[in-house]
C-alpha cells in the first residue's frame, strides 16, 4: 500500500524506501511509549502514518521548487521515472522467461488461472481431487517461479543495479 | 547478504503469518535497519510483477 501511494504521488523506490523506514520508525517510537492492541488494524495504522509523512516531505519539496532553485531535481524525475519503466519491463521479461523453465504441469496451472479459469475448473481439467489441492499447487508454482527469477543472473543486475 | 531469519520474517510479514512477538520483531528491525527495509521493497515489487504477470488481483490474493 505505501508503495503504490508513494509511487503514484511523484515519489522514486528510494522515497519509498525512507517513507517506510521513517513510518516504521514513528510507529516504533508510539508502540514503545504507549503500546498498540489493535493488531488487527496495524498494517492500516503503519500506513496511515507512511502517508501523512510521505504528504508533508511533497509539501516540502514543493516549496523548495517554487523557490525556482530546483528545476534540475524535476529533469531528474523524469529521468528516473524513465528508468523504473524500464526496470519494470525488464522485470517482466525475466518473469516471462523464468515461466518457461518450470514444469509442463506448473505452466498449465499458472496459465489457466491467468486465463481465468477458477480453481475447481482447473482441478477438474488435470484430474486433481478438488480446486483446493488446485489452489495449493497454483501457490507452490508460483513461489518456484520465484526462486527460479532470484537465481536469475539478470534478476540479480537488476537489483544490484539500484 | 540477508540471513535466513531475517528472509523468514520478510516473508512472514508478506503473506501475513507472523505471530504477535515476530510481528514486533519485524517492526524494530524494519524502523532501524536500511537493508531490511531494501529488501522488503524488492521482495514486494518482484511479488507485484509477478502476480500482474499472473494474472493474480487483490482480491485473489485475499
Amino acid at each position: 500500500m505505501v508503495k503504490i501511494y508513494v509511487l503514484q504521488h511523484c515519489g522514486s523506490m528510494e522515497d519509498v524506501e525512507d517513507t517506510l523506514q521513517d513510518g516504521l520508525y514513528k510507529f516504533m517510537k508510539f508502540y514503545e511509549k504507549n503500546g498498540f492492541d489493535q493488531v488487527d488494524k496495524l498494517e492500516n495504522y503503519i500506513f496511515s502514518i507512511c502517508k501523512n509523512s510521505w504528504l508533508k516531505e511533497l509539501e516540502k519539496r514543493q516549496k523548495i521548487k517554487q523557490s525556482g532553485k530546483f528545476i534540475v531535481e524535476e529533469l531528474e524525475d523524469d529521468r528516473f521515472a524513465l528508468k523504473e519503466k524500464y526496470r519494470k519491463e525488464a522485470l517482466l521479461d525475466i518473469i516471462e522467461n523464468n515461466i518457461e523453465l518450470l514444469s509442463n504441469k506448473c505452466q498449465e496451472v499458472l496459465n489457466y488461472r491467468r486465463n481465468g479459469l477458477t480453481c475447481n475448473e482447473i482441478a477438474e481439467l488435470l484430474n486433481l481431487k478438488n480446486g483446493q489441492i488446485a489452489k495449493d499447487k497454483h501457490y507452490r508454482c508460483k513461489e518456484r517461479l520465484r526462486e527460479l527469477i532470484k537465481k536469475d543472473k539478470a534478476y540479480r543486475d537488476i537489483i544490484n543495479d539500484e | 547478504m540477508m540471513n535466513e531469519k531475517d528472509k523468514k520474517l520478510i516473508s512472514g510479514f508478506l503473506s501475513d503469518k507472523l505471530s504477535r512477538e515476530e510481528k514486533a520483531e519485524f517492526l524494530k528491525k524494519a524502523s532501524t535497519d536500511k537493508a531490511f527495509i531494501k529488501e522488503i521493497v524488492r521482495e514486494i515489487e518482484l511479488d507485484d510483477a509477478i502476480n500482474e504477470k499472473l494474472g493474480i488481483n487483490q482480491e485473489e490474493k485475499d
